[in-house]
């Protein structure tokens, strides 16, 4: 007659994992002045978005994202990263039969192996799921950004079509419409 | 009563279901049945082959679009009327080479949905005699085999592959099989058999909108993204070609399937919903998105050529051609078609 035995393994481990995400584009401006100029009037419209200056780039961090804008190319960038600590249990069992000739430790290493196999695919599957996560956040704050810097874009251009119609001569009339987005200058020469 | 074998018998069938005569399920088993290739037909036979044609190809294409009254240009004039009153009938004429019994004798004694024998080009006729004739029966072929969903590897052999007929109204079937489709639609438009293009306006039309409302129906997005990639490029390739070759009229299509398709305030991401994007990060969503919006970007180019349309002199070559592009564009309703193309563009901007 042979004898059972179970074992029974449990294990809990930590693992960080990590997500990351980006995407990058390039801001068109018609270039009514001087590119140097059309620079500092498009900084001073970002600015007051709430970007910040370093020298020729500006930033700004929206929960996650953080968009980092390249005045000298126009090149957007918008990065978002994140991470999450995980502690995953895991329990396996087993019944062992005497007569299998398994002594208990080469069971335990064998159930712990699996364990880490689990954990794995566990971590592997957590992953995904906060990467996916991740560039959902992303994506919907994309939009909303894209309407914002075209609108900051827009205003440096009429900030930028002014002054050079002042240059031109003499403003004798200026109709904006805000909705439409059209600006009529009528310049006296 | 002419008598002919039961080869024959089914080789007449499927023609009959290629000019449009029988449905084409009720000669399915004859596509479906294996059978040993005679080595040649019977005079009798090929007569009556040679009858069908002549009398079932004007047949179909009065039924398919010609009898409709259209615009089309002829010697940069547009001109109205249904086909025959734009084209006089001896310029309509088309020619058959022996390809097209070649194609017949292996359709028939193929098995359709499995293990076909790769076709073999008959010797004694260059890819030089091939007529734009053969092309049109190979085009049929290839819809009436696409509507029931089978015989898909067909597209894999010649002379289905080299064909632009079947590249611009089948495109999503080259990308099932990987296959590149024929783009030299330039030769097409330029031939004296450009009216084809007329009549199948309809055709193209409804590949259109098929595409549009496939994407909306599947999940995996390595599929959509191949469909899309090949729908683009067929697409570009044909108003590129339309464009040199001044027949904007020719691509009164495109506006026909964005009025069933753009509708106000439908979004890329609403539109493609069912697809599986949850492995891409945000760039190659990106990319999907702007490689799926086929159609709107063909309409916005079309905007492109509207308003430069503007600016074309009485004295111009074109200028009669852009009156015509003109006048469809108001006849479609082209500004509030591209206003909605412009702002799924738009969304994809980033």
């Amino acid at each position: 007659m042979s004898r059972a035995f179970r074992v029974t393994v449990k294990e809990t481990v930590r693992r960080v994992i990590h997500a990351e995400d980006h995407v990058r584009t390039q801001l068109e401006m018609l270039e009514v002045l001087p590119c140097d100029q059309m620079m500092e009037l498009l900084s001073k419209e970002l600015v007051s978005l709430g970007f910040e200056r370093d020298g020729t780039a500006l930033s700004r961090t929206d929960g996650n994202a953080r968009v980092v804008i390249r005045l000298e190319d126009g090149t957007v960038v918008v990065e978002s990263a994140s991470r999450e600590d995980l502690e995953i249990e895991g329990k396996r069992s087993v019944r062992v039969f005497e007569e299998s000739g398994k002594s208990e430790e080469q069971v335990r290493d064998l159930l712990s192996k699996q364990i880490q196999a689990d954990v794995n695919e566990e971590t592997q599957e957590k992953q995904s799921e906060l990467q996916t996560e991740l560039t959902d956040q992303l994506e919907s704050q994309l939009a909303d950004l894209r309407l914002e810097l075209d609108q900051a874009c827009n205003r440096a251009t009429a900030a930028a079509l002014k002054q050079k119609a002042a240059q031109l001569g003499q403003i004798k009339e200026m109709t904006e419409d805000s909705q439409s987005g059209s600006l009529t200058i009528v310049v006296e020469l | 009563m002419q008598a002919v074998n039961r080869f024959e018998f089914d080789l007449l069938s499927i023609l009959q279901s290629v000019l449009g005569r029988v449905p084409v399920e009720q000669v399915l088993p004859k596509w479906k049945q294996p059978q040993a290739k005679p080595r040649g037909l019977h005079q009798q036979t090929v007569r009556l082959i040679e009858q069908m044609l002549a009398k079932g190809i004007v047949g179909r294409i009065a039924r398919d679009d010609g009898w409709c009254r259209r615009r089309f240009l002829r010697d940069g004039e547009p001109v109205d009327g249904s086909l025959w009153q734009r084209t006089s009938p001896d310029q309509l004429g088309l020619t058959f080479s022996p390809q097209s019994i070649d194609l017949l004798l292996w359709l028939t004694s193929s098995s359709g949905s499995e293990g076909i024998p790769a076709w073999k080009p008959n010797p004694f006729v260059s890819k030089q005699d091939v007529t734009d004739g053969d092309r049109l029966i190979q085009y049929w072929i290839a819809k009436a085999a696409a509507e029931t969903s089978l015989l898909t590897k067909w597209y894999r052999h010649e002379p289905f592959i080299s064909n632009e007929l079947i590249s611009i109204a089948l495109p999503d079937r080259f990308a099932e099989v990987d296959s590149t489709p024929a783009l030299d639609f330039e030769r097409w438009i330029l031939n004296e058999t450009s009216w084809l293009l007329e009549v199948l306006q309809n055709d193209f039309e409804r590949w259109l909108v098929r595409a549009w409302n496939v994407k909306n129906r599947l999940i995996d997005a390595d599929r959509v993204l191949a469909m899309s990639r090949i729908e683009d490029g067929v697409l570009q390739h044909y108003l590129r070609a339309a464009d040199a070759c001044m027949r904007p009229d020719l691509c009164r299509f495109v506006l026909m399937a964005a009025r069933h398709v753009l509708h106000e305030s439908l979004s890329v991401r609403d539109w493609l919903q069912s697809v599986n994007l949850n492995h891409l990060k945000a760039a190659d969503r990106m990319e999907f998105y702007r490689a799926a919006a086929t159609l709107p970007r063909a309409v916005n180019q079309m905007a492109q050529w509207h308003r430069n349309s503007a600016t074309v002199h009485f004295l111009d070559d074109d200028y009669q051609a852009s009156q015509l592009l003109k006048s469809i564009w108001e006849s479609m309703d082209g500004d509030r078609l591209n206003q909605q193309a412009e702002r799924m563009l738009a969304e994809l901007e980033f």
